[in-house]
């Protein structure tokens, strides 16, 4: 039991690094953060920054060589506590179909409860209850390779949820939808959210970003920036220099206002920039 | 007149066929490609999409209707297409599955030194591929393929690919999982080879931006079938048969959208950043309405 106010996670001076021909290649330098719960935790970074490794550390696939990482108090590097963090931390990876492991929906998100040796009446449950949340129900005796991807994706997020995990780590697992998948990702974790699961996102798409409580830049394997979206992407030279970027129309309102025209905010989504173009119009 | 160097009509294509698990993954679909063309294939995952493109160099065989790439038959059983594959160039969806070398150099030199390239070639070619993806040739080229991150792994399958310089390149998402400073300098590379050699571009994306600033022509296809078909403008004007699709519109298009419905007068179609900001500038430039 952990008091309130304490982090669900806290990575304390953490260092990773990965054999290479010659070396070593130092994957992640010193990194210390915290995770809170309830919070939507979003990590950005360009490719080898470190982004993936850091998601790898919250359930122990990685153990750091220097430094721990404590999940609701629990040690990774701990064998016997390591068992019970894989249950508190659910990962979603990019590629569904590496994830999917039944020929069935239902049987695909029993998969993991199954696995925990729980009474028949708790698994048929906690399904139920997954693919519920995850709106699923009416795929529940379908195969999983007949699937859209963004189906496909909350079929595996239903399956990490049955688990009923503390925390969500979404590690780019919208990189390959269309954008109506994609959309029903973000759906599905934003209303995840919403009932107090926690959050953490990896990804590309700066819009998708946006949706975080607190953002973290890593680049090189420490921690370049942290903060909101729109304290970060008021900064998008910082951004720009560490290979990121700002979302499209937090651009389009910086291209403005370098040809004069101040919209008066720093616009995160569509809706912003529209109403905030039309009240500085009149 | 230009000649279409690759010509698909009416492609029929199905999965495990004659088998209880049989399903059709084309069902009348169409395509052309003339020499130097940039065109895009946009569709809701399982649109095939990518069943489609592996037509081009005859990895797949159609099961119904035609394909024709620079003049060979691929209905033809007695076609060979291994020569094909020197001009069109495929870079998969998840690239990082064609990575086989241990080391990233000797990955990308693999096509070139099989074209029978000597040492000195090889080792531009090479160079010029890693510059051209962002991997700095003297950091990577000695790096264990497998020790990279995944979008490293990319920009590594992606440089194989443009390291036999075809004259055709074939790309399904290349730029996802990529971060945005990639993205955007493959685009860039993309058009250099466009603009100076005259490659040929086909572009299978989800990202309506990345299309929208890219290709000229746009190709949609749904279950199986073409269903869209035209200038980039044209089929970014079908805002709500894209949604219907499972797609959608460039972020400019969609914020133009929002203007217009908020009274403001915006002229010309908005595709693009440079778009939004131009028609942004001029209608609040222009005397109130």
């Amino acid at each position: 039991m952990t008091a309130a106010g304490e982090p669900l996670i806290r990575v304390d001076a953490v260092s990773v690094a990965y054999p290479v021909p010659g070396g070593r290649i130092r994957a992640l330098v010193d990194v210390s953060l915290d995770i809170h719960r309830g919070e939507w935790l979003t990590v950005i970074g360009h490719n080898g920054s470190g982004k993936s490794t850091l998601a790898k550390l919250f359930n122990g696939l990685v153990i750091p060589g220097r430094g721990t990482v404590t999940v609701d108090g629990l040690s990774t590097a701990d064998d016997e506590q390591r068992k019970r963090i894989r249950q508190m931390v659910g990962m979603v990876f990019q590629d569904p179909d590496n994830q999917i492991v039944a020929t069935v929906v239902e049987e695909d998100v029993a998969f993991g409860p199954e696995n925990l040796g729980l009474p028949r009446a708790e698994i048929k449950q906690r399904v139920a209850d997954a693919m519920h949340r995850l709106e699923i129900e009416d795929l529940r005796l379908r195969a999983p390779h007949q699937l859209s991807g963004g189906q496909k994706m909350r079929v595996a997020i239903a399956g990490v949820l049955a688990m009923q995990p503390a925390v969500l780590v979404l590690d780019e697992s919208t990189a390959m939808l269309d954008p109506s998948g994609r959309a029903e990702v973000l759906q599905a974790a934003l209303a995840l959210h919403r009932d107090g699961v926690t959050v953490v996102a990896i990804t590309h798409f700066m819009n998708e970003a946006t949706l975080a409580d607190r953002i973290i830049v890593l680049a090189e394997g420490r921690v370049a920036l942290e903060a909101d979206p729109r304290t970060l992407f008021a900064q998008p030279d910082k951004l720009r220099a560490l290979e990121l970027d700002v979302p499209q129309v937090t651009e389009i309102a910086e291209r403005l206002r370098a040809r004069g025209m101040d919209v008066g905010l720093v616009p995160l989504t569509v809706t912003e920039l529209a109403d905030a173009f039309v009240s500085m119009a009149r | 007149m230009t000649e279409n160097i690759i010509e698909v009509t009416d492609l029929w294509h199905w999965y495990l066929r004659g088998t209880p698990l049989e399903s059709v993954a084309l069902q009348g679909a169409s395509f052309r490609l003339a020499a130097g063309e940039m065109v895009g294939v946009m569709g809701h995952t399982g649109s095939g999409k990518s069943t489609l493109v592996q037509h081009f160099n005859g990895l797949l065989r159609p099961h119904r209707g035609s394909v024709r790439v620079f003049g060979t038959d691929l209905g033809d059983r007695r076609a060979d297409p291994r020569p094909l594959r020197r001009r069109v160039g495929l870079v998969f969806q998840f690239p990082e599955q064609q990575l086989f070398d241990p080391t990233v150099g000797d990955d990308i030199a693999f096509g070139p030194r099989k074209l029978g390239l000597d040492h000195a070639e090889v080792r531009r070619r090479v160079q010029g591929a890693m510059a051209a993806v962002g991997l700095p040739f003297d950091a990577f080229k000695d790096r264990y393929t497998f020790g990279l991150s995944g979008g490293e792994m990319r920009k590594v399958a992606v440089a194989g690919v443009l390291a036999l310089e075809p004259e055709v390149l074939v790309l399904d998402e290349p730029t996802a999982g990529l971060d945005p400073r990639a993205r955007r300098d493959l685009l860039t590379v993309l058009r250099t080879l466009h603009d100076e050699r005259g490659t040929a571009l086909v572009f299978v994306s989800h990202n309506m931006d990345e299309v929208a600033e890219l290709v000229t022509r746009v190709d949609v296809l749904a279950d199986g079938k073409t269903v869209l078909s035209g200038s980039v403008r044209e089929v970014f004007r079908e805002a709500d048969r894209l949604r219907d699709l499972g797609l959608g519109v460039p972020a400019a298009t969609e914020l133009a959208a929002a203007l217009r419905e908020r009274g403001v007068d915006l002229r010309g179609d908005v595709l693009t950043m440079d778009d939004a900001v131009e028609a942004m500038w001029t209608s609040s430039s222009s005397p109130a309405a």
